[in-house]
Formats: structure tokens, C-alpha cells, sequence
């Protein structure tokens, strides 16, 4: 299975960091590995995306990205790192191999493509490779150096699109309690997270996002979660990072909180970091906030899947999202709150 | 093992003169002086008498030669015949190891010259051992063969006695060079080999694991082999650790909490006054699977008599533990004095109920996950008593604390292996799989990981307060594995399949596994009445009482009289 396999607009991208991460979770064999020390691509993960690519339908794409990012050692992989570039640039696709790092250019022989090569790019320390027969750059740089990203949340608002759901059901009852305010409609997690390598992708790219707050003092450093989709959110993350996580079952504006006096979740003096499906006027989280100071421990920030960018917080804690709706792109969900005064 | 019995052990030979670089040259006493020998074993004989026990094994644990040489091993093998006749052991009860000393560093030397020794690897394992597998080969006439490459030199399973002796092989990547110079188990091919050769009636016999190098010689900063190696060795239940390599006695800085014992023994004949040169005679306790350990040093300073004299104050820690301790539920800590844990007790419940029609033999891979989860309860004081109400009609009288089990990151890890384990060992087979809760869905996503062809999606476990688009779940497969921490009851299964009903519609089995099922044995009975489910639980020794007074609380003596604290959940 790809989990990082992006198609989209007739571009396919595969992340190898996050192919060769999931692939070292599938193996219970492995010591537990993480963004920060997944750096080796290996063997059999190479030749089981060569061969899960081999499945796709060459004509959905003409373009290939294949992303190195964070990958640093490849050793003795350059003969089926060659057999898999030479698959699509046999086939006339336009590629482009990019973030690669010094030692892993070096591991992976790549100047031996080079004669082949359109551009060879270099950027903090990566190079970059763009291969294309017809001697057209379609994606320019620097944009193919984040390109995932985009592409990964074109393909999300597409997604959530289609999976956003009425707030009533068909005989005007409520299907969601999570609020006191009207919404016409709202956001649904559970779907993108049942999305396995969608989601997969995406919780990897939210990691690399939130990499840099878990750096150091990782033993001083938690997730907290209040909710079950938020729960799946910070299981997934709390793996990808290396980072405990806490909880509290159920915690929100209308959910009662089960009492917990047996446990120690929030321990005293320790930062938090709040993940949650969605944040949109920032009440759950602030309820979670609020009990996280009562235990004179520190909340650091949010992570969440989306922020809906409702209100100003000019004083707020950092927020990290996959994907942010503000009023720049709201027109295409119209997405809109309403209270007592403006029922829907 | 049997009363009367006791494991002599040596290392360390170096039969010709050690010769360290940059060092004064040592002569071995086995080279020069006849007596030596005579004098050990007279040494030996006498304390197997004093003690009246029987020399059940003899361990060598490297360094027999000093380089490799042929002529070393042919004064082995006269040195080990002779000690065999002498102590009256048969060659099937003796073990040796090879130590990084008994590599040929000529053999290797002439090899690279002559051959092109890039990816030829494993050749060279044969290359460095030639000379020792020869001597282990021939000495053993037959009855045990020397493999060069493998981390397993043999191992022995001694039903009558109900021990394992598990000889291995540390100098995967000794060579001739000053680098390759630390020890290291090839601990994936460990695991293999002992994955099928577990046996779950091996679970009570006691173990021991030899090799050479000492613990804190192997590769650990990069690689952590040795973690690795006894992660391995620990998961199949060996605790009790013989080595050499170090030429002292002492293996205190590798102590760890009473799960795992080291024992080292000294060099055994060099010829300096300044080294102590020693063996060690392991001896039946009384206690079961105990052995007191007995250091003797050789004495020569009063020559012409040389003598070997029993040390009493060598180690703070003399006793041998070749089985770990069985976690005893008794030792469980309580909140309060009034336990309500109870044994599954088929008596107790009435005849219709029986565990046993139920039960299946845990995986000798699983017992000791189980054994290291149950540990884990009692150092941090997971298992609580109290009146415990979880939802209006259902209140327990105990619970386990699955958060701080699952919290740490290390715990988790154990408890997904467990599961793992179990769904391997009982070859559970799902297309899909769902939490259920905080806990198993943390548990159930994490768990997913290493079933990539499997989907997955989790469900708030009560139904209360939760929104519609929080209990609905996608289900594209037939044979669904549902993932919980703990189950006390059929009902919440019967009313979360009820909520679902296109589950009970379209699944044609449910495999429903949990870490604890702390329910009773009719409970049990009501779960496996329930169509298309399949029960698995890591844990179903331990039953948790639940409140007689379901439906209505203010009937319930506890809370009515104010009798205990009560934690409402709900």
C-alpha cells in the first residue's frame, strides 16, 4: 500500500520518508522509529513502491514528484532507484526528484542521471533533479519544493467538500451537540481519518509541521486530546513524533466530562499540546485550556486538522493545522455561524 | 531442575601465553604446570562431595584458545576429555561458546590477500571459525556441530530437569580488526530460531543463556544490540545470564531490578600474581529454580600446594534466578483492604460455567508479555478498588487504569505486541478493524499500523453525548476485528451491536478482542451467545465484582450506608 500517493490534476507524488516510516510501523520487529530518526531508506521498502507503482494506470499522470525529504542514507539502493526512475522516464513522463540530500544523492548515484537531467537544482543543502523529454518545466521552482503540501490540500478540499454534512437531519434534529451555536453545516473528520493513506499522508505532513516544537525536552512534552476523533488524531501523531499523549474522555461545550480523580492526565509543570479535529470558535479547547492551568501544567499550542479561522485570537497560542478556511477561501464552503438572533 | 544439582562454569582459558599488544606476555598455567588440572578437578570432585550434589553441566564461555590456533585446540581437547572422564560428565551436558579469542586472526588475514573479500560476509565467518569448529566439531564426535554464522550454538532442553541451556555465539562482527573488537548477537535470527522452538510446556522450566562478552561490551551506543538481544532473550522467558570475556568475577553494573541475572566468571589459567584466576559452581537452593553461586579463586602464592579457595564475599548478589518470579495477583496493590479480585473459580460460579471451555493455551511469547503487563499494574498501582460506576446500570467494584498503562510510550508498545501476538498465535483473521473508546482506539489505530491491508475506524464506547456523525462507521469488509481495553459485560457488546445494526447485517464475523475481560464466567458464556462474535482476551484471569443493585443506585448498601468511596464515570 502507498500511503503517501498523491493523484491529482495528472501529477503523481510519493513522499519515501513516509513510505519507508508507515512501512517501519508495519514491522513489530523494528525499535520505535519516528520523523526524527526515519533517515534510511531501505531495500524492500523501495522495491515494494516500485512494485505498488507498477499498479497504477500510467495514463492518469504525466507528471511524477518523488520527494526525498528527510531521507538521508540509501545505501545499495541505487540500482532499483535507477530501474524505478527509468520505468517512468521510459514512458515520456516528466520528473522531478526533489529535496535530496548531499549523502543520499551520493548513496543513491544520482549523478549518473544527471546526463539525463533538465535542470539540477540546489536549495539549503538539496538537490533537486527535473527530468522532461519535451524540455518543459510545468511545476516552476521553488514551487515544487512544497508542492505536496498543496497538492495534498487541493485533494483535501475536494474531499471534505463532498463529505460535509447538514447540521440537521431530515426532520430538522440536531446530529451534532458540540456546539450551541447554528451551523449549517459542519466539518466531518471521521471521514478523512477512515481515509487510511489519505490520512496517513496527512498526519505525517501535520507532524513534519509540528516537528520542531518536540525537539527537545520531549519527557517535559505531551498531546492532549478531548474528544475520540481528536484521539485518533494524537494516537497517529503521538507515534509519528515520539511523544506521550494524554486525554480526556469526553470534554466539550455540551459533553459532560468524566471525572477523573483516580488518574494523573495532566501532570503539574508539564506543556501540552492540544489536538483536535476541528477548531472553529476555540470553546473546547479553551475548556481544555482552562482545567490544563487549573493543574498549573502549560498549554504550548494547538494542533488541529482544520482551523476555522471564526474569530481573532490576537493573543493566542500557536495553531497548527493541515488545513486552515479564513475569508480568503470561505466562499467556496460558506461556512457560517449563527446564533439565537439569526437562526438558520 | 533436580535437587542436588549444580552448573560448573569457566571462561577464559587462553591455552597458550595471553599476549595483549603493547602488554607483557602471561603463560598459562595449563601450559606449564601439570598439576593444574589435577588440582581443579580434585578442587571440583571435593566440592560436589562437601555439598553432596551432582555436576549436572559443564560451561565454558569462550576463550578456550588464545588465537585460534590448531595446536590450542588439540590441548583443549585433551583438557575437556579429560575433565569429562574425570567429572564424570558426558559431552551432551557439556557447552562451550567461542570467545573473540578463538578467531584465527591468520586465517583471516591470508583470505583477504588471496580472495576478494567484498560481499563475501558470511564466507568469512567460516574463514575465522575454521579452526574452532574443527576442535568443537571433532571434540563433540558427532553429538553437536559448530555453524559459523549463526548466533545459536545450541541449545539444550533437558526435559527430565526442566531446564534450557541456550549456548550462543557473540563475535558476529569479531574479526581481525581493532573495530570490529565488541560483542554482538545477531538477535533477528535469536528470535526466529527461538519463536519455533517455543514450546508453551517450556514456560515453567527454568533457563540459562550463555555467550562470551560481557553485556557492556557489546555494540550499544549506534546500535543497541544488546537491548535487542535480551528484549529477545527476555520475551522468551531468559532471565538467568552466564558469560565471560572480562577475566573478574563481577557483573554487578549490569544488574537490573531483580527480572535479570548476570553472572561472570573470571580467567581460569593465567599465570600472574597479579590476576585471580577463577571458577564458579552454581548449586540447587532450596528455593525452586534458585541457585547459590560459588566463586572459588586459584591460590598459588604458597606454592608448592596451590589450592582453589571458596570466596564469601566476592558479590553482593549470589543467587541465580534461571526462571522469572510469577506475578502473584495477591501482590496487587489495593486502594483499600476490601479486594474484590477474584480468581476464576468454576466452583464458586456453579457447573454450568467452565473456564476451561473456554481457555486455550497462551503463546510462550504472549505469557511473558503477560507477565511483564501484570508487573507493570503492580509498580505503579494500576488496579484500584472502590464502587466504580461507569454508565446508570452498570458499576464495578474494581477497575484496571488501561490510561497510564497506555500512556507511556513504551507500555503502549507492549500492550499492541501483546495484541499482536494474540491475533498471530490464535491466527485471528479481520479485513476491518474499529476501537472502540479513547482506549481502544489509541490502542486499535496504533495497532492497525502493522496490518496495512486492514482498514480502520473506532467508536465513541458509550453512546451517550456523542454525535451522530461520531458513532457512525464505515464498513466496506465482512470480517471486522473489534479492538477494547477492558470488558466487563456481554450487554454493552449486544447494545453497541444493536446501535450498529449494519454491522450484525452485513459482517459475517466479529472477532472481538480485548486486553482484560474482568467479567464473570457467565458473562462470559452471554458474549459467546452472541451471533457471528468470536471472543479473544489477553488477560481473562481476573475478575473484577460488579454492584448486585444495577438499576437502581440508591439501592446499593455501598452508597446507601456511605460505606466506601464510589467514583462516578457518567
Amino acid at each position: 500500500m502507498l500511503y503517501s500517493c498523491l493523484l491529482h490534476e495528472k501529477v503523481l507524488l510519493i513522499d519515501l520518508q513516509c513510505e519507508q516510516i508507515y512501512a517501519n510501523f508495519g514491522n513489530k520487529d523494528t525499535i520505535e522509529q519516528n520523523i526524527f530518526n526515519t533517515t534510511s531508506l531501505t531495500l524492500p521498502l523501495l522495491r515494494s513502491v516500485f512494485d505498488d507503482v507498477k499498479h497504477l494506470a500510467l495514463t492518469s499522470f504525466d507528471i511524477v514528484v518523488l520527494d526525498l525529504s528527510n531521507l538521508q542514507n540509501a545505501h545499495n539502493l541505487d540500482f532499483v532507484f535507477e530501474t524505478l526512475f527509468e520505468y517512468f522516464f521510459e514512458k515520456g513522463k516528466e520528473i522531478y526528484i526533489i529535496n535530496i540530500k548531499t549523502t543520499l544523492y551520493d548513496n543513491l548515484k544520482l549523478n549518473k542521471l544527471e546526463s539525463k537531467a533538465l535542470l539540477k537544482g540546489l536549495n539549503n543543502n538539496e538537490y533537486c533533479l527535473h527530468f522532461s523529454l519535451s524540455k518543459t518545466m510545468t511545476i516552476p521552482f521553488p514551487e515544487i519544493l512544497y508542492f505536496k503540501f498543496k497538492l495534498f490540500q487541493e485533494l483535501f478540499e475536494k474531499k471534505m467538500l463532498s463529505a460535509n454534512s447538514g447540521y440537521y437531519g431530515e426532520n430538522k434534529e440536531k446530529l451534532s451537540y458540540s456546539s450551541d451555536v447554528y451551523l449549517d453545516k459542519y466539518i466531518n473528520i471521521k471521514v478523512f481519518n477512515e481515509d487510511k493513506p489519505f490520512s496517513h499522508f496527512g498526519l505525517f505532513l501535520l507532524a513534519h509541521s509540528v516537528k520542531s516544537l518536540f525537539n527537545n525536552e520531549k519527557n517535559n512534552q505531551y498531546l492532549f486530546t478531548m474528544s475520540i476523533n481528536g484521539s485518533y488524531i494524537a494516537s497517529m501523531l503521538s507515534r509519528l513524533l515520539g511523544v506521550e499523549v494524554s486525554y480526556l474522555d469526553h470534554l466539550g461545550p455540551i459533553n459532560r466530562m468524566y471525572k477523573t480523580k483516580l488518574d494523573n492526565r495532566i501532570l503539574t509543570g508539564k506543556h501540552y499540546f492540544l489536538v483536535s479535529d476541528v477548531i472553529c470558535l476555540g470553546t473546547e479547547t479553551k475548556k481544555a485550556e482552562s482545567i490544563i492551568s487549573y493543574e498549573n501544567a502549560f498549554v504550548d499550542g494547538y494542533i488541529t486538522i482544520v482551523n476555522i479561522k471564526t474569530v481573532t485570537r490576537p493573543n493566542d497560542k500557536p495553531t497548527f493545522s493541515l488545513f486552515e478556511i479564513n475569508k480568503e477561501n470561505n466562499n467556496i464552503f460558506n461556512y457560517s455561524i449563527k446564533t439565537e438572533l439569526n437562526k438558520l | 531442575m533436580k535437587r542436588n544439582s549444580a552448573i560448573l562454569l569457566i571462561s577464559d582459558l587462553h591455552l597458550t601465553p595471553f599476549n595483549v599488544p603493547n602488554s607483557t606476555i602471561i603463560n598459562s598455567h595449563l601450559q606449564e604446570d601439570g598439576d593444574f588440572i589435577d588440582c581443579f578437578i580434585d578442587s571440583v570432585k571435593k566440592q560436589l562431595g562437601d555439598r553432596k550434589v551432582l555436576l549436572h553441566s559443564l560451561i565454558i564461555a569462550g576463550d578456550i584458545a588464545n588465537s585460534g590456533k590448531k595446536q590450542e585446540y588439540e590441548k583443549a581437547t585433551e583438557f575437556l576429555t579429560k575433565l569429562s572422564k574425570e567429572l564424570g560428565i558426558s559431552k551432551e551436558f557439556i557447552f562451550v561458546v567461542p570467545g573473540n579469542h578463538d578467531i584465527n586472526w591468520t586465517d583471516i588475514d591470508s583470505y583477504v590477500e588471496q580472495e576478494d573479500f567484498k560481499g563475501k560476509v558470511n564466507s568469512l565467518h567460516e574463514v575465522k571459525f575454521k579452526k574452532f569448529k574443527g576442535f568443537y566439531d571433532n571434540f563433540f564426535e558427532g553429538l553437536k556441530a559448530f555453524t559459523e554464522a549463526s548466533p545459536i550454538v545450541e541449545m539444550k532442553v533437558d526435559e527430565s530437569n526442566k531446564i534450557i541451556i541456550l549456548a550462543l555465539n557473540s563475535n558476529y562482527y569479531e574479526s581481525n580488526i581493532k573495530e570490529n573488537h565488541y560483542g554482538y548477537i545477531k538477535h533477528d535470527d535469536l528470535k526466529e530460531f527461538l519463536k519455533t522452538q517455543a514450546k508453551v510446556d517450556h514456560h515453567d522450566y527454568g533457563k540459562i543463556a550463555i555467550f562470551h562478552h560481557h553485556p557492556l561490551t557489546f555494540l550499544n551506543e549506534t546500535d543497541s544490540n544488546w537491548h535487542k538481544t535480551l528484549t529477545v532473550l527476555n520475551n522468551f522467558g531468559f532471565h538467568a545470564f552466564l558469560h565471560g570475556h572480562v577475566h573478574n568475577d563481577y557483573s554487578n553494573s549490569i544488574q537490573d531490578k531483580e527480572l535479570n541475572y548476570f553472572f561472570a566468571v573470571g580467567s581460569f589459567a593465567k599465570k600472574d600474581l597479579s590476576i585471580i584466576n577463577s571458577y564458579k559452581l552454581i548449586v540447587n537452593s532450596e528455593t525452586e529454580n534458585e541457585f547459590d553461586v560459588i566463586t572459588f579463586h586459584y591460590v598459588d602464592k604458597s606454592t608448592p600446594n596451590p589450592y582453589w579457595q571458596e570466596q564469601t564475599e566476592i558479590n553482593s548478589n549470589k543467587i541465580l534466578k534461571i526462571k522469572a518470579d510469577p506475578i502473584k495477583l495477591d501482590k496487587l496493590p489495593s486502594v483499600t483492604e476490601k479486594l474484590e479480585i477474584e480468581i476464576l473459580n468454576t466452583e464458586e460460579l456453579g457447573k454450568d460455567y467452565s473456564i476451561e471451555q473456554y481457555k486455550t493455551s497462551d503463546s510462550l511469547l504472549l505469557a511473558e508479555y503477560k507477565r511483564i503487563i501484570l508487573e507493570e499494574i503492580r509498580e505503579k498501582k494500576l488496579f484500584k478498588t472502590g464502587h466504580f460506576h461507569w454508565s446508570d446500570n452498570f458499576r464495578s467494584h474494581g477497575l484496571i487504569d488501561i490510561f497510564t498503562l497506555i500512556n507511556s510510550i513504551d507500555t503502549k508498545k507492549l500492550v499492541i505486541d501483546s495484541f499482536i501476538e494474540l491475533i498471530h498465535s490464535k491466527s485471528i483473521t479481520f479485513d476491518s478493524m474499529i476501537g472502540v473508546g479513547f482506549e481502544g482506539n489509541i490502542i486499535g489505530s496504533q495497532l492497525a499500523l502493522y496490518y496495512p491491508d486492514c482498514n480502520y475506524t473506532y467508536v465513541p464506547s458509550s453512546l451517550e453525548y456523542y454525535n451522530e456523525f461520531e458513532k457512525k462507521i464505515k464498513l466496506e469488509h465482512t470480517k471486522i476485528a473489534i479492538i477494547e481495553d477492558v470488558i466487563y459485560k456481554a450487554d454493552a457488546l449486544e447494545i453497541f451491536l444493536k446501535q450498529h445494526p449494519e454491522m450484525t447485517e452485513k459482517i459475517e464475523e466479529i472477532e472481538l478482542i480485548a486486553l482484560f475481560f474482568c467479567g464473570s464466567l457467565k458473562e462470559l458464556d452471554n458474549i459467546r451467545k452472541i451471533p457471528k462474535v468470536k471472543f479473544n482476551f489477553i488477560f481473562d484471569e481476573i475478575t473484577i465484582g460488579s454492584c448486585n443493585y444495577e438499576n437502581d443506585i440508591n439501592e446499593c448498601p455501598i452508597v446507601k450506608n456511605n460505606l466506601d468511596t464510589y467514583y462516578k464515570f457518567h
